[in-house]
């Protein structure tokens, strides 16, 4: 489903130009749940940014369902992380006056089409993730693992096929990354597809896949 | 589309002091430039309203004595003598003249007095000045010749004399030492700001040139003549008659002034374009000040709203989505200043109509124009910081 194929980018900041991939090529198939782990700086987040097209190459190609996103302008862009995306960050990255409902339901800004009952969706996700009860409290009011819950309900409102999380439990205790793992562990197993950044070796081992990286390269793939 | 619009409401509202910021530098220019517009057009009108009731049509030229400016406060002896005025009779294209003696007087009633302005003029003023007795009838050539002591009044000067008598024919008026026979009462002419055409006592002009002020000169003469369209033409020759008869060497300026509806026209219309030039600079300048205002607090908003932009970015806002939203979020803040703007100076103007003179009058096609300014304006002070919040890159805004 994603084809990287020799991604390299180079960023370019004045003077100093820094490399932080220096050719990466792979695969990820439709159901896979992949871990990408390496020390930091090793460029695993430059490479989620540039899967979940957040960002673009500065050379190599990149494949979404086979259609190369060099061609792809803005719009269609934004319309791929709107519909086949969703993204969980470390930093959970919520609206924090917006309330649960609402911050979930910020992806429908940006949908043309609105289905019918969108709203109870999102209440329904809310409560999938256990925030039933909470459905109108602000963001800004929540725990760290209350948020990262909102966080993944708001992925999941458009039904993406791919869920891109960069270091998800990065900032939970342990407890909460125990809940928020279980739940991401779940959508792969209703059959989403999952890829997650991570340098916790407890958190990488539920991925069915772990990618290693170290300076910009691809240094070794295994499965769990 | 709804949801993107509350969205922009939403925005709009995040910061409230950012807002009323931008809101208030469009506040004050729209306030302003209502009050502006509103005091202009109403001067203008009140300009024109004065010419109409001096009854000055185009084809009606003013001679007045003294020179200097056109409407000079320095009142002038009366120097255009009997000569000039057969000479101008003469003239080929003078259908009619009323030549007028003028000064302030206190006339009484008994116990009842009033200070007013005493006009000699001739059996012409009917005619020339479309003015005619409401009750009674004018003075006749044979009052005239005759010196007689008859005078008409002005709707106000009968009225403070002969309170309850709408027309005190026959009764006796006194000025100075001597009576006159009221004959009739003028039509009502109505008053501007500062000036009531009403109050006013007209009497024969040889009665008040040789009775009363021992003057044979006359203070002014209005002059009717055949075609205003040679109006021009006419004015140059009058000038050049009278020059001559007061033998004005070329160096002397006019001793006299020749006043016509075109000059009062120009006059009006150099000093509205003025003040209309002056408020195109003003307000230029205002919303100027307005947009860079703005444009520098949208700036600072969106470095500190980086994260949010980065945030929608991620969840599928496109670059043009998040420009729309800025831009939406300007516009609807300067839209409400400018309204703010557009009511509060509403409410002046009705505030300044009742408790003040000013003249105010308060058009709705300049109000148009100004909330259409705001919006230009909020846009166009948006466009940089939107196109920057545009350009941000999903990534970097979210790290």
């Amino acid at each position: 489903m994603l084809k990287a194929i020799d991604l390299q980018k180079t960023y370019d900041t004045g003077a100093v130009k820094t490399p932080a991939l220096r050719g990466v090529s792979l695969t990820i198939a439709a159901g896979d749940f992949v871990a990408v782990m390496g020390p930091s700086g090793c460029g695993k987040s430059t490479l989620m940014n540039i899967l979940g097209c957040l960002d673009r190459p500065t050379a190599g190609r990149y494949q979404v369902d086979g259609r190369e996103t060099a061609a792809l302008g803005d719009r269609e862009l934004s319309r791929l992380r709107n519909r086949k995306f969703g993204f969980i960050f470390q930093a959970f990255n919520l609206l924090p006056r917006y309330t649960c409902l609402e911050n979930v339901m910020l992806p429908l800004v940006y949908r043309r089409d609105q289905p019918a009952g969108v709203r109870q969706r999102a209440a329904d996700l809310l409560r999938q993730v256990g925030l039933g009860e909470r459905l109108h409290a602000r963001a800004r009011e929540l725990s760290g693992g209350q948020q990262q819950r909102v966080a993944i309900a708001r992925a999941l409102i458009n039904d993406p096929e791919v869920i891109f999380a960069d270091e998800p439990t990065g900032n939970l205790d342990s407890a909460s990354s125990g809940e928020i793992m279980a739940l991401i562990t779940g959508l792969n197993r209703q059959g989403k597809t999952i890829v997650m950044v991570t340098h916790d070796p407890e958190v990488a081992k539920r991925a069915a896949a772990i990618i290693r990286m170290q300076d910009g390269r691809i240094i070794g793939r295994e499965s769990c | 589309m709804g949801r993107r619009l509350r969205e922009i409401g939403r925005g709009a509202l995040a910061s409230k002091l950012f807002s009323l910021l931008m809101a208030s530098g469009i506040f004050i220019s729209i306030l302003a430039l209502t009050l502006i517009t509103a005091i202009s057009a109403g001067t203008r009108q009140e300009i024109y309203q004065t010419m109409k009731g001096f009854g000055f049509g185009a084809d009606a030229v003013l001679l007045y004595s003294g020179g200097g400016r056109l409407f000079s406060h320095r009142r002038s002896a009366p120097n255009i003598t009997p000569g000039d005025l057969a000479a101008i009779r003469r003239l080929p294209f003078v259908r009619r003249l009323s030549p007028r003696l003028l000064r302030a007087e206190t006339v009484t009633s008994g116990r009842r007095q009033a200070k007013t302005y005493l006009y000699g003029v001739t059996t012409a003023f009917t005619a020339v000045n479309d003015w005619h007795p409401a009750s009674g009838h004018f003075f006749t050539t044979c009052d005239l010749q005759r010196r007689r002591k008859v005078c008409l009044l002005g709707r106000t000067v009968a009225a403070a004399l002969f309170p309850g008598q709408p027309a005190p024919l026959g009764e006796t008026v006194r000025i100075r030492d001597l009576f006159f026979t009221v004959i009739g009462v003028m039509e009502t002419k109505g008053r501007s700001r500062r000036y009531d055409m009403d109050d006013r006592v007209i009497i024969p002009l040889s009665t008040a040139a040789h009775l009363l002020f021992q003057e044979k000169n006359v203070l002014s003469v209005k002059i009717v003549v055949d075609d205003p369209e040679k109006m021009a033409r006419y004015q140059q020759e009058l000038r050049r008659l009278l020059r001559r008869r007061h033998r004005l060497g070329a160096a002397i300026p006019d001793d006299f002034r020749l006043i016509t509806a075109g000059t009062i026209a120009g006059i009006v219309n150099r000093a509205t374009n003025e003040l209309g030039t002056m408020l195109l600079r003003i307000m230029a300048i205002s919303l100027l000040v307005s947009g860079i205002i703005i444009t520098n607090i949208t700036l600072a908003g969106i470095s500190e709203r980086t994260r949010e932009f980065g945030i929608r970015r991620a969840v599928g806002a496109s670059r043009g989505d998040i420009i729309v939203q800025v831009l939406g979020e300007t516009v609807l803040v300067s839209l409400a200043g400018g309204l703010a703007g557009l009511l509060a100076g509403a409410l002046l103007c009705g505030l300044l109509r009742h408790y003040t003179e000013l003249p105010v009058i308060l058009t709705w096609q300049p109000c148009w124009l100004t909330l259409l300014l705001a919006t230009g304006t909020g846009l166009l002070a948006a466009l940089p910081p939107a196109v920057k919040a545009g350009r941000l890159s999903p990534r970097e805004a979210i790290q």
